[in-house]
């Protein structure tokens, strides 16, 4: 009980601390915040309830007004723009990939952490990014794909990079990958 | 770690945090349904009152707040223009100004505790279907005060980095910092345990 509550409070910590690193200059030189990377990791770490709970700790700080997103910004206002489905769909996204983590667990973890990722933190989230931000923007379809598609190919790595990251976890720290330990 | 909020005293931090929020739905609402932008202009003239009526530095902050969000506001505009919704455009976008400002406005003369204090008593109904809120607040209080830690324990381990090798820093740093953290997430657990628990 107390394990899962302190691994909820600092990985909500470390969502924050993955979004003020300085910007990550990857291969191909676009920068990306790690901030979504962060949302990965609970969901592929934690599992699927305790990484959604992560993540909603996490926004409900950055609702009380810290500071905690990217580009240090917080507060209520960020949660009215048109990009702030992306902010709902992050518990969500948590979920899903933690759920997928704690169904396949007879495959490598990094192959398994990776799609789990790819498809809870990408397709669930933008599922739910896209038509929130073609309301609030009063956008159709096409525009607001067009508008978010510089994002997509630094998430699809940082997919591959969350099944590099939870192999390392899963090698030096077995017992902390709580969606892959047996006993809950 | 820097808060957005202000420091008081000013008449809109004594103001209680539960009226400022449901006057903000409230007003939020009506602003989501208004489509004149002339009535959406005299709402953003009023907003800098608001500010200013608090102080100077307030303006400064909510201005300083809205930085971010001028280029999501131009690139919307812009398609708009591209389609010829000209009206249509500007209404979509004062609405966001308005409406992120004055949320802004909300959390910019509140303070952090008297937010988190508002915060768990919301959540008191919760405790009907069996959630411990207890361990809730425990839980906020652990992130406020761990990020600076782990914020300052991830530049450690970038300078370190530094230090020591030829290359840039790149993503394999994520790994270490994570490791650290889950051995300091394990050994604040115990200690919890040790002094009787949640």
């Amino acid at each position: 009980m107390e394990r899962n509550i302190v691994y909820i409070a600092l990985f909500s910590g470390l969502i924050a601390v993955l979004g003020l690193l300085p910007k990550l200059t990857l291969i191909s030189g676009i920068p990306i915040t790690a901030q979504s990377l962060g949302v990965m990791l609970c969901g592929v770490i934690l599992g699927a309830k305790r990484g959604a709970l992560a993540v909603l700790l996490f926004l409900s700080l950055v609702a009380l007004g810290l500071p905690l997103l990217a580009g240090g910004r917080g507060g209520l206002g960020v949660f009215t723009t048109p990009w702030a489905g992306f902010l709902f769909g992050f518990p969500i996204a948590a979920y899903t990939t933690g759920y997928i983590m704690e169904k396949f667990k007879h495959m490598p973890i990094s192959f398994t952490a990776s799609f789990a990722a790819f498809f809870g933190s990408i397709i669930v989230l933008y599922v739910i990014a896209i038509p929130y931000y073609m309301i609030g923007a009063k956008m159709d379809f096409f525009q607001s794909l067009l508008t978010m598609s510089p994002f997509i190919p630094g998430d699809i790595i940082k997919c591959i990079l969350a099944g590099f990251i939870a192999n390392g976890i899963h090698k030096s720290r077995p017992n902390s990958v709580l969606s892959w330990a047996n006993s809950r | 770690m820097l808060a957005i909020s202000i420091m008081g005293p000013s008449w809109a931090h004594n103001l209680k945090i539960g009226y400022k929020l449901a006057a903000l739905s409230f007003i939020s609402v009506i602003i989501f349904f208004i489509n004149n932008w002339l009535l959406l202009s005299v709402f953003l003239v009023g907003l800098i009152f608001l500010y200013s009526s608090v102080s100077l530095f307030a303006l400064r902050k909510g201005i300083l707040l809205l930085r971010p969000l001028i280029w999501v506001i131009l690139l919307i505009w812009i398609f708009h223009l591209i389609r010829g919704e000209y009206l249509a455009g500007t209404v979509t976008c004062l609405r966001l100004l308005v409406l992120f400002a004055l949320a802004n406005f909300v959390t910019v003369t509140s303070k952090l505790s008297d937010m988190i204090e508002f915060f768990l008593w919301i959540l008191h109904p919760l405790k009907l279907i069996g959630v411990k809120t207890s361990s809730i607040g425990l839980a906020l209080g652990m992130v406020i005060r761990f990020t600076p830690v782990l914020i300052e324990r991830a530049k450690q381990l970038l300078e370190s980095w530094r230090a020591r090798a030829l290359k840039r820093t790149n993503w394999r740093i994520i790994l270490p910092i994570f490791i650290t953290v889950i051995d300091d997430a394990d050994r604040v657990a115990e200690a919890i345990r040790a002094r009787g628990g949640i």
